[in-house]
């Protein structure tokens, strides 16, 4: 395991019969940015919060710079562990103004009053919100009330930035623009933090590294690029982005390349990824829409192709989705895209060409 | 790191110290008196194990009667308000049935007030030498009799006095109920074609029939544990005999008759614990700003109507009014002439010793019982809503426990732990403390779960952003959680205040010379040289006052008792 400066190592938290969090460990270099992304009920706002030490975990430990914070005995209560966190109600509380919110952290660690001015005044401005320190918060819009938070969050220069789902309770154009604001002020300040959301966009958007995590458990973890372009399994290609799937058969694994065969007997190369495959294997052939180039003849540079009829088209904006139907293998579904404008209509033949590099082979 | 360790460990103990201390202060208030009613019941004179006392007690006829009648009493007011009260719930929450504001107020009105008051008003109406009403019917009819022809004195007079508060109990768990109900499933239900009758019977109805059971159970308990309504009918019933057995000075039936009825009515509170916790399997019902349909009832309107008329007449506007024109009368037996109206009840009110220091002594304890049960409930609040300690349900479970003492089986408990080794040597028998500890039991129940309705609105994570801050767990009490909660606290203190003002059954069996409360006046009056009119007029003034303040209380949070979360 990589040495980082906060580390996670075997953590576990049941709660009764429920396992939450199931054998989670990582590590986090200084000054990185990391998300745990999931559906719901994956373990990752449990893990957050256990690394906030508002629960103890059942198993494992956390430990930050060689201090072990966390473990199933002793758990260093959060008030003392010099961190940060934006909730995901932000968690503003309604009876302080704006500048009361801020600075509250610093008055319960006596800073000296010209000093919590400052401060607070400086991380205001960070966050734009230099005007509005004498509102109260219900005064504040949602957008602003999540500044307040994240002012309130960096104010104190913590060692570690922790965001649960920070933006979800935002309208779609705002969390957009939040989430470009918090991964540059991020980098400014150099804090390490973790970022806990669902929305794939926001993690490909904001991390240096993503841990993708499912029932309790990491199912891989890597940076943005690598998640999207090389997924481990289905589930994770399937939750960043969008991925056509099917079932093949090793037919030979070399050393440059893996030979597999469709459904409709059909041979597509792949190129080698080092998973050890041997012949006979079954395994599940992953593609993404953009990676397919499409035409009305067999055309272009690439030696794969997959002749198809067109089933529906549905015009989003910047994108057209073809759904295809790939001859010989009626019950799988293909979409490929294109941008506007609509060069096909439902019944049209057409032929998909791709790469061996973008071919992704999964066991499952 | 190792001072960083050790203060860790100081703060982890200092919440289980609160923990621990707030505990054991309840368990004092609850368990011990009631451990030592039991041991008093079921030991011989010298303290050796006997039931013995059981037996010789039951196996009087009078007590034989006395329980009997008890549970006639509950089992019937259980029964005859689960349905009003179901009814009038559904009417005002689903129908578009006339009088919904009169329903809410009366309901309001019977929950804050005691019954005693109803019931001084139906003997002034019904009290077969003097009633007005019985008067009223001789004349119309020339009757000849000196008695009657109705006679308020019987069994079931009980019950149709207890009905008004058994209602209105019956609709506080339902109507929440009703109104939380996610109006989908009934919309469901309609467009899968079932008519509006249907679905409230085989959808509404069902949802809510857990609501139905704990508001069921609870009124059973409610009015096995009433005191005022049949002392003042002067019909025996356990509560009291419990009363009596301090006449008599036999405190061994005392302790007999308090553990029965304790046991009768802990057993409804252990059901009544049973029924909410399975109601938790019915999580469709959720706490959102749903607006629930309005059905049109048709022909079935003025029937709904009438039923919301009759309670709201019968269970506030005659009784009270009956009162306050009572309280200007010289004499009731005089009816409505215009010599017979005077002010004078309230100038002897204001003249009398008795009443000054009654009420001097309801507005301490009024004044010490709220500070300190709201100071408590909010500490077995925070533990019970908050802190993730292993026993908070028992916790729960146990401040709970009071509503299912009657105030006069808690009454004695306190007798014999006060009297007893080595307690007595405080010395509080006799005192304003004793009532103090009795109120304060008493009130615990619902002092606690008001401030758990006022915590649960709290956002777990406001608390948590101060942690976070660097704020330690006392710290973000004083500093976040106080101050959100500050009008629900608000909130409990007054009504805890008013429940505790005119409080009767406890203060019944624990007054003494000079700690004579409101209640207690109220009663010597009627029984005693003031008559009716004097009693009517401190009651009006009571009514009057009560009232007022569960107004400023309903201001103070923006919503009606009723209408709560």
């Amino acid at each position: 395991m990589d040495k980082g400066y906060l580390t996670i190592t075997n953590l576990i938290k049941k709660y009764g019969d429920v396992t939450a969090v199931n054998g989670v460990s990582l590590a986090i270099e200084k000054g990185k940015l990391l998300s745990f992304l999931g559906p719901s009920g994956c373990g990752k706002t449990t893990t957050l919060r256990i690394v906030a030490g508002l629960e103890t975990p059942t198993a494992g430990n956390v430990s930050v710079d060689g201090n072990v914070l966390s473990d199933e005995k002793h758990v260093v209560l959060p008030e003392k562990r010099n961190m940060s966190m934006v909730f995901q109600s932000y968690a503003v509380w309604p009876h302080m103004t704006v500048f009361d919110n801020v600075g509250y952290g610093l008055k319960i660690k006596k800073y000296a009053k010209s000093d919590i001015v400052k401060r607070v005044r400086e991380a205001l401005e960070l966050v734009g919100l230099g005007e509005y320190e004498k509102r109260f918060p219900t005064q504040l819009s949602g957008g602003q009330q999540q500044r307040v938070a994240l002012a309130r969050a960096l104010v104190s220069e913590p060692d570690i930035l922790l965001l649960d789902e920070p933006l979800c309770n935002l309208d779609a154009k705002l969390r957009e623009n939040m989430r470009f604001e918090i991964r540059a002020l991020q980098k400014r300040l150099g804090i390490t933090t973790i970022y806990v959301t669902h929305s794939q966009d926001e993690a490909l958007a904001v991390s240096d590294e993503i841990v993708i995590m499912r029932d309790g458990k990491i199912l891989q973890k890597g940076s943005p690029e690598e998640i999207y372009a090389r997924p481990d399994s289905s589930f994770v290609a399937d939750f960043i982005g969008v991925a056509n799937r099917f079932e093949v058969k090793i037919v030979e694994a070399g050393k440059e390349k893996t030979t597999v065969r469709l459904a409709n007997g059909e041979t597509v190369f792949a190129a080698a990824d080092g998973k050890g495959w041997k012949e006979g294997e079954e395994a599940y052939l992953l593609l993404r829409p953009e990676n397919l180039i499409f035409n009305q003849r067999e055309e272009g540079r690439y030696v794969n192709s997959l002749s198809a009829a067109v089933e529906n088209v549905s015009f989003t904006g910047s994108i057209v989705n073809y759904f295809i139907k790939p001859k010989g293998m009626e019950e799988s579904r293909c979409r490929v895209q294109s941008t506007p404008p609509v060069r096909f209509a439902a019944g049209d033949a057409l032929v998909c060409r791709f790469a061996e590099t973008d071919c992704v082979l999964v066991r499952e | 790191m190792k001072e960083r360790k050790l203060r860790k460990r100081i703060r982890f103990q200092a919440s289980n110290l609160l923990f621990a201390l707030v505990c054991l202060i309840i368990m004092l208030l609850v368990l011990v008196p009631i451990g030592y009613m039991a041991y008093e019941s079921l030991t011989t004179k010298d303290g050796t194990f006997t039931f013995a006392n059981f037996i010789k007690y039951f196996g009087r006829r009078d007590i034989l009667e006395a329980l009997r009648n008890s549970i006639v009493v509950a089992a019937g007011i259980g029964v005859f308000a689960s349905l009003i009260g179901v009814a009038l719930a559904f009417g005002v929450s689903r129908t578009d049935m006339r009088f919904k504001t009169l329903v809410k107020s009366t309901i309001t009105i019977t929950i804050m007030t005691p019954p005693f008051l109803l019931t001084m008003a139906y003997i002034i109406l019904a009290g077969p030498n003097q009633g007005l009403v019985n008067r009223l019917l001789k004349s119309v009819f020339h009757l000849t009799t000196n008695y009657g022809p109705i006679n308020i004195y019987s069994v079931w007079a009980i019950v149709v006095l207890g009905l008004p508060q058994g209602i209105a109990t019956i609709f506080m768990m339902v109507f929440p109920a009703l109104e939380n109900m996610d109006p989908y499933l009934e919309e469901a239900a309609r467009m899968s074609g079932a008519n509006a009758a249907r679905t409230a019977f085989r959808v509404t109805i069902p949802l809510v029939r857990p609501a139905i059971l704990s508001g069921l159970i609870l009124s059973f308990g409610q009015s096995l544990a009433l005191y005022g309504v049949p002392r003042m009918l002067n019909i025996n019933v356990l509560t009291t005999k419990i009363r009596e057995s301090i006449t008599v000075m036999d405190l061994k039936m005392g302790a007999v008759l308090s553990t029965s009825v304790t046991v009768l009515s802990l057993f409804a509170v252990f059901l009544y614990r049973r029924s909410v916790r399975s109601s938790k399997k019915y999580s469709t019902i959720s706490a959102k700003g749903f607006r629930p349909n309005i059905m049109r009832l048709g022909k079935a309107k003025i029937l709904f109507s009438a039923l919301g008329l009759v309670y709201a007449l019968f269970g506030f506007l005659v009784p009270y009014t009956t009162l306050a024109v009572a309280s200007f009368m010289k004499n009731v037996g005089n009816g409505f002439q215009a010599s017979n109206f005077t002010l004078s009840n309230y100038t002897m009110l204001l003249h009398s010793a008795v009443a000054k220091t009654a009420l001097k002594n309801s507005f301490f304890l009024g004044i010490i019982t709220a500070t300190a049960v709201v100071l408590l409930g909010l500490l077995a609040a925070y533990i019970i809503v908050r802190l993730k300690v292993r026993g908070r349900g028992t916790l729960e479970y146990l401040c709970n426990m009071p509503s299912g003492i009657s105030g006069t089986a808690l009454a004695m408990g306190l007798i014999f732990m006060y009297l007893s080794a080595p307690l007595n040597q405080m010395r509080l028998y006799g005192t304003i403390w004793m009532l103090f500890i009795a109120y304060a039991t008493r009130m615990l129940p619902s002092g606690v779960r008001y401030c758990q309705s006022a915590l649960i609105q709290i956002h777990t994570e406001l608390e948590e952003a101060s942690r976070i801050s660097g704020a330690a767990w006392g710290k973000t009490l004083r500093r976040i959680t106080v101050p959100l909660a500050k009008t629900g606290i608000a909130y409990a203190w007054i009504l805890t205040f008013v429940m505790a003002f005119p409080e009767l059954s406890s203060s019944v069996m624990l007054r003494n010379a000079g700690t004579d409360v409101v209640a207690t006046a109220i009663l010597d009056l009627w029984d005693g040289a003031g008559g009716l009119t004097q009693a009517a007029a401190f009651g009006t003034v009571v009514f009057l006052f009560v009232t007022a303040l569960v107004v400023a209380a309903q201001k103070l949070v923006g919503r009606s008792m009723i209408d709560k979360l």
